[in-house]
């Protein structure tokens, strides 16, 4: 494998995994706030 | 006062309005061709005249403004305001010609929403326009997302150190690279990777709620590009409603919230610092903000019983607010169920996350987590000062990219940008309350205007006074270019015409 060739999969697998990191972020914070609206459902409802 | 400019100052912020004319008029070529595959002849015709036209007038003001005259932040500035205006009138040629606005002034309305990622429309019968002016209207979205200035630095200036304040004059000041060609080339690398893999996931999504083939691809691309440029146009005018899916909402949510990261974020994350994610100050105030508000919008409904069942609570409370608070706009519920039936808590609560918006440098609007980070860390500073002996020294620190101290001038620009998204936000909701709507009303579709984010309570229509729609597209255009580029453009305009004093 050439160097060019190994840093472009570097930089794939970089690719990759930031947009893994970025979509948890976003299911985690979407949990959190759906166990939010839970707790006010269960106190208010 | 500013020193009077002169003709060659005019001349080259045409040359440079005449250079983003041109990229814009090129993407006319995208619904030419999808006119032409989708035998839309009669599309083909008023798509071409339109690109004859506005072509021409980008060469004729790139002529016009020849000049040896290097840019200064003042252009850089005014062009970034003038070349929207510019491109607002001559991008609204097609739509005109489509037959589908009642008057010219309805169609600049529907590009500024679109260029500027806000999502109101006035176009009629929305249900039946052809394939390629939809094609038009989202590609639009799409590109006034990452931006027309970023477009045109791509393509056609090559020149860096005018293209920075091309740049920064439309409300952009991040550099991810040192120069600000390649940070163009990145800006739109995220974009077109996310395009792929979104516009995927929303066709398969299509084809799993029964839309046929081709149909379904067109409706994941202009949905993808809309949830991304968190711009919130869709092809349907029941918007997200029409598709009746908790897999299209669940996929949309993800591409709008990452839609409203900074690009430097994605840069970040995607070059190896992915621990950037959870401690940026943006994203930390995205959450703060995001979970405070989901409790008050929750507790607002709750209090009304609008939601009995709880999946239908959490899929319309947390979509609507989190389509605020990104300033995307995408809506599954009726506009006039929001007026009648949520409430003013639940009401205010999408205000205020229509107000604060989603990243500095990202295709959203608002006045940005940054700027709220800042404020509150400097508010939280103010109260330790009363606190402490008076000659304790302090230090406020913040994660942006890594630790930075809190400076009074940031804490100054901070607050000043606040104070003119809030300036604007109540003089258009004045402007509403004039016009004839109630109070909660004027707040909510102003809000939405000032953040650039697309919801309606019901306002925006074709019928509503023209003046009312002059004072929209003024605070669309002044919120996504937060305000130093439009404040630089009349300073420019008045000095320009004033007499010459002593």
């Amino acid at each position: 494998m050439s160097p060019a060739t190994r840093a472009r999969a570097m930089r794939a697998r970089g690719t990759l995994w930031g947009m893994v990191a970025e979509t948890f972020y976003v299911f985690a914070l979407s949990s959190f706030c759906v166990a939010l609206a839970a707790l006010v459902y269960v106190l208010a409802g | 006062m500013i020193v009077k400019p002169t003709i060659d100052d005019a001349k080259l912020i045409l040359s440079y309005t005449g250079k983003v004319v041109i990229g814009v008029s090129l993407l006319l070529l995208v619904p030419m061709a999808t006119a032409a595959a989708a035998a839309e002849w009669d599309a083909l015709v008023y798509f071409t005249l339109s690109l004859g036209l506005s072509l021409s007038s980008g060469f004729l003001l790139s002529i016009a403004g020849v000049t040896d005259r290097r840019p200064t932040w003042m252009h850089g500035m005014v062009t970034g305001a003038f070349s929207w205006i510019v491109v607002m009138a001559i991008a609204a040629l097609p739509y005109w010609f489509s037959g589908n606005y009642l008057s010219y002034l309805d169609a600049m309305f529907d590009i500024m929403s679109g260029f500027t990622t806000t999502g109101l429309v006035l176009i009629q019968d929305l249900d039946h326009v052809a394939v390629s002016l939809n094609m038009w209207r989202h590609l639009l979205t799409f590109v006034g997302g990452q931006g027309m200035i970023v477009l045109a630095l791509t393509f056609l200036v090559k020149d860096s150190g005018g293209g920075y304040k091309l740049y920064v004059g439309e409300g952009k000041d991040e550099r991810l690279f040192p120069s600000v060609f390649h940070t163009a080339k990145a800006i739109w690398k995220i974009s077109l990777i996310y395009l792929a893999v979104g516009t995927l996931a929303l066709w398969g999504a299509g084809l799993a709620i029964g839309l046929p083939l081709a149909p379904a691809f067109l409706h994941a691309l202009w949905i993808y590009m809309a949830a991304w440029s968190t711009g919130g146009f869709a092809p349907m005018s029941q918007n997200l409603l029409y598709y009746h899916s908790g897999l299209y909402e669940t996929i949309t949510v993800v591409f709008f919230i990452l839609g409203s990261f900074n690009f430097a974020l994605h840069h970040a994350v995607w070059s190896g610092d992915r621990k950037e994610v959870y401690r940026n100050i943006e994203t930390v105030s995205f959450a703060t903000t995001m979970s405070a508000l989901t409790l008050v919008t929750a507790w607002g409904l709750m209090k009304l019983h609008v939601y009995p069942d709880f999946m239908a609570l959490v899929r319309k409370a947390f979509y609507q607010l989190a389509s605020a608070h990104t300033t995307t706009g995408f809506m599954s519920v009726y506009p006039r169920q929001l007026a009648i039936e949520w409430g003013d808590l639940a009401l205010g609560a999408m205000i205020l996350a229509m107000l604060i918006g989603g990243s500095a440098c990202s295709t959203a609007g608002g006045f940005k987590g940054l700027r709220m980070g800042m404020l509150w860390k400097a508010i939280v500073q103010e109260t330790r000062k009363m606190l402490k002996p008076s000659s304790a020294v302090f230090s406020q620190r913040f994660h942006y990219h890594g630790e930075r101290s809190l400076t009074e001038a940031q804490v100054r620009s901070a607050a000043l940008i606040v104070l003119m998204y809030m300036a604007i936000f109540l003089f258009a909701t004045m402007a509403g309350t004039a016009a004839g709507y109630p109070f909660l009303d004027a707040a909510f579709e102003s809000a939405s205007v000032t953040g650039n984010v697309g919801f309606s309570i019901g306002v925006t229509q074709a019928g509503m006074p023209s003046f009312l729609k002059v004072v929209y597209i003024f605070n669309m255009w002044a919120g996504r270019l937060e305000f130093m580029a439009v404040l630089a453009f009349f300073a420019f305009v008045g000095s320009f015409f004033r007499r010459k004093t002593a």
